[in-house]
């Protein structure tokens, strides 16, 4: 179950073609919740702010 | 339509290339397309062993590789030395032995050779001829182009990869975010590690173009 639910979480869908991403296996420098929090943020800033709008 | 790939050794792609600033924009463009296939990134800079020798490091990387990119781009004499830098052609050499030379594990190997300008090479390394060769023109989309079409011919008939107008959109979305993401890490691009670029590219995958 757990590798299913996992599976299903790094699923992608790019111009009409779904395929499933396998981790980098190799260690990096940075904790990935490190990684996962910066990406949050990144993708927090593309959707347009209220305040922004005039 | 669902990609599916068996062994592991058929998805490495080592990737030999300049490691700095200037050529950062390209690297990170051949990483996310790479990532963007499903297919996984690698080179001399992981982080592995540090007592492991650099050239044993190399070959060893290679061996666990069905593919690899190579940017021989970088030509041109270093500033402060003034000497050139012969590190890609002689892993790019290192590559095409283990292709020849390495058993029947290495005889599919298979070699994608960039430069800024096709043709360039016939002058400085004319041996390279007969090689899968393309001119990139330091632009990250066409990076994305010849890198995207050359995974799809080594990929099995029955799957199919995103289009490059696709990774394209996606790319200029992840530039987009870029400097939010390198803000939040409190670090310069170019202090970021290889296989944190890598992990970042993918987890940037999962979290924005997820179905």
């Amino acid at each position: 179950m757990a590798k299913q639910s996992s599976a299903s979480s790094n699923r992608i869908k790019i111009g009409g073609v779904e395929l499933v991403l396998r981790p980098q296996p190799q260690k990096g420098t940075i904790s990935e919740d490190r990684l996962r929090s910066a990406v949050m943020k990144g993708i927090a800033a593309e959707q347009p702010s209220k305040k922004s709008s005039k | 339509m669902k990609i599916s790939r068996g062994r592991d050794y058929q998805r490495q792609v080592f990737i030999n290339c300049p490691f700095d600033g200037e050529f950062l924009p390209l690297l990170r463009a051949i990483v996310f397309v790479l990532k963007a296939c499903d297919y996984v990134p690698r080179c001399a800079l992981e982080a592995d062993s540090a007592t492991e020798v650099r050239v044993d490091k190399i070959l060893r990387i290679i061996g666990e590789c069905a593919l690899s990119i190579h940017d021989i781009s970088r030509t041109q004499l270093d500033r402060k030395s003034k000497l050139p830098r012969f590190n890609m052609p002689f892993e790019l050499g290192l590559f095409l032995g283990a292709a020849k030379l390495g058993g029947a594990r290495h005889q599919k190997k298979s070699a994608l050779i960039l430069d800024v300008e096709p043709y360039r090479y016939q002058t400085y390394l004319s041996d390279i001829a007969g090689q899968d060769i393309r001119a990139h023109g330091n632009d990250p989309d066409a990076v994305i182009g010849h890198v995207r079409n050359w995974l799809n011919a080594h990929t099995p008939v029955d799957l199919v990869l995103p289009g490059k107008a696709a990774i394209v959109t996606q790319y200029r979305r992840f530039q987009k975010q870029l400097p939010v993401m390198v803000k939040d890490l409190q670090l310069k691009e170019t202090e970021i590690s290889f296989v944190d670029w890598s992990k970042l590219i993918g987890m940037w995958l999962v979290a924005a173009v997820k179905v």
